[in-house]
């Protein structure tokens, strides 16, 4: 390797090690301290999941369906007279409260369920629920936030009591059984059925159920749904005790209420204000730039409609948020997102405007790679299911798409 | 006790976050604004995939992982900036290393030169360089944060030698533009 030499002329070999030694040799001084004191993105989330495949909801939502399709089971199980079939039916009909540990690939929590309220308590994650008046709750723990979840076609607020409606026939076989930690033998059985846990949603799912032999109810199961990965219900207990404080709905004092209701977003934007909402890569959006202090973007569009962190500007109803960053006390504007999904931004609109080239949310996979050609490669982690969001980036252009079903459904620039 | 996700990544922060700001300061030449947003996206970048993926085995490999792409996004814009500037009528002087100032000044233009050849490379060609290279990321572990086989990184920096090695024996030496 020719070595580098004292005046300054490098061999050809040798002017990449020269470089990579001089980049190495670079003296780092200390960072600054505020970014020693950086929050973990409790809120701010530019990934993408579908509204009702937020972390809990589609946790809890996962559970309900299986601990419907336990029904299905029990009513369909080859070799049982239809007189036996209803009767487990029944059995699991007459219940009214339930409780069980619940594993949704790798993440646990705990589900309990009283008539239509129901409680899912996972990791810093509380949901309440009560399908009967269709309200949610969600409180974070680790950021003492609270969030009032829009009414969803889909959500954890299903009455479980009353799923037991349309049994389908389900094809089932015998399976090695299960064995508890203090012995106790459930014989098992696996098989698919169609369940039906919305009136516009239908799973089709694998499931494995143990079930006691003494009063036919289930204690066990596991399923795997193509929308919610693999799911393990545990230690299921039928009828147990449940302190009414556990549905309460009522948010504590020290909590904060992130977000906004349905009722609180300001009216539309009407055509021709959404058209001005030009999104254009390494400038801006509209007269909003990058590098604008918050004061220069509130003077543009007003105060926005909640604020959280002091640096995530939020205005659900233009479908916007605005991230500033940068030392404490000088943040400006480093990063857009139409469309955000994080949980505080689940009542909002859509984005209105479309980029400079035209890509508004709604456009196909193919209307963006005709307009900004083949995104970067992926990175790892990016993996999504086959039928399920995935994110194309553009990487000169500090520019990001996600998709779902095919379709844009956010868009992130970052200066 | 399981510790919470949260917490996890306050551990991160404190325990591997001054190997990312040397990376970044390295790459970007600077510890500047662009450093620290650097910093703090890349961060908030392997938050948000940590909470997906709960695993938080190889943080600090895919934090640096993560900033190296980052900053390489940087040095781009920078390029691009420098362009359009240029464009504008705004002239920039360049200097010819046989004959300009002292080695300090020239080790300075090399390493701009090698900053945008690297900005010019596939970007996972350039992480995987400056992970093994610049950082001493193990063959190993640089693989297992980029999503490849072992043997597909010595591809990768095969390649990565060959375009670098190219680039800087043609580059125009033009300065990146700093703000």
């Amino acid at each position: 390797m020719t070595t580098h030499k004292q005046n300054g002329e490098h061999g050809i070999s040798g002017r990449l090690e020269a470089a990579v030694s001089a980049m190495r040799s670079i003296d780092v001084a200390a960072k600054p301290d505020y970014l020693n004191r950086l929050a973990p993105p409790a809120i701010h989330r530019p990934v993408l999941t579908s509204l009702w495949r937020s972390r809990a909801a589609k946790f809890a939502g996962s559970t309900i369906a299986a601990l419907a399709l336990v029904s299905l089971f029990l009513a369909n199980r080859g070799g049982v007279t239809s007189s036996a079939f209803a009767q487990a039916a029944e059995r699991v009909k007459v219940t009214k409260t339930l409780k069980a540990l619940v594993d949704v690939d790798g993440q646990r929590g705990r589900l309990f369920v009283s008539g239509t309220r129901s409680r899912f308590e996972g990791d810093g994650v509380v949901v309440v629920a009560d399908s009967k008046s269709g309200l949610e709750v969600m409180f974070q723990s680790s950021s003492k936030l609270a969030y009032r979840l829009p009414r969803r076609a889909i959500s954890q607020a299903l009455d479980f009591y009353a799923i037991f409606r349309d049994l389908s026939k389900i094809v089932s076989k015998p399976i090695a059984e299960h064995t508890d930690a203090a012995g106790r033998r459930y014989p098992g059985a696996k098989g698919q059925a169609v369940v039906k846990i919305a009136p516009n949603a239908e799973w089709k799912i694998d499931a494995e159920v143990w079930s006691d032999p003494k009063n036919g109810l289930p204690v066990r199961l596991t399923f795997r749904a193509a929308d919610a990965g693999a799911v393990l219900v545990d230690r299921i207990e039928f009828d147990p005790m449940l302190d009414d404080s556990l549905f309460n709905m009522a948010i504590p004092p020290d909590y904060v209420v992130a977000g906004i209701t349905p009722d609180q977003l300001r009216a539309a934007l009407s055509a021709e204000e959404g058209a001005r909402l030009i999104m254009k890569p390494g400038v801006g959006v509209g007269e909003v730039k990058f590098g604008m202090t918050r004061d220069q973007i509130v003077g543009i569009l007003g105060e926005p409609e909640f604020t959280l962190h002091k640096v995530y500007l939020n205005y659900p109803s233009m479908g916007l948020q605005f991230v500033l960053q940068g030392p404490e006390g000088n943040e400006t504007l480093g990063l857009i997102i139409a469309n955000p999904w994080d949980a505080a931004s689940l009542t909002r609109r859509d984005f209105p405007g479309e980029t400079s080239k035209g890509i508004r949310i709604g456009s196909s996979v193919q209307q963006v790679h005709d307009a900004y050609g083949k995104p970067d490669p992926a990175h790892p982690g990016d993996k999504a299911p086959p039928d399920g969001p995935h994110i194309a980036r553009y990487g000169k252009q500090s520019l990001m798409f996600g998709f779902v079903d095919g379709k844009v459904a956010q868009i992130v620039m970052s200066r | 006790m399981q510790v919470q996700p949260a917490n996890q990544m306050q551990v991160v922060l404190r325990d591997q976050g001054h190997l990312a700001w040397g990376l970044i300061v390295r790459i970007l030449g600077d510890d500047g604004d662009d450093a620290a947003d650097c910093y703090q996206q890349s961060f908030y970048e392997l938050a948000s995939r940590q909470a997906r993926v709960n695993d938080i085995r190889h943080a600090g490999s895919l934090w640096k992982r993560i900033a190296a792409a980052r900053a390489i996004d940087t040095i781009r814009r920078r390029i691009s900036d420098r362009e359009r500037t240029r464009l504008a009528g705004d002239i920039q002087v360049v200097t010819d290393p046989k004959t300009g100032p002292a080695a300090q000044a020239q080790e300075s233009e090399l390493l701009d030169a090698f900053r945008a050849a690297l900005a010019t490379i596939p970007e996972v060609q350039a992480s995987a360089f400056l992970l093994t290279q610049v950082d001493d990321l193990s063959n190993q572990d640089a693989a297992q944060v980029l999503g490849v086989s072992v043997n597909h990184l010595g591809v990768l920096l095969h390649r990565a030698r060959v375009a670098l090695r190219t680039r800087l024996e043609s580059h125009n030496p033009v300065k990146e533009h700093r703000p």
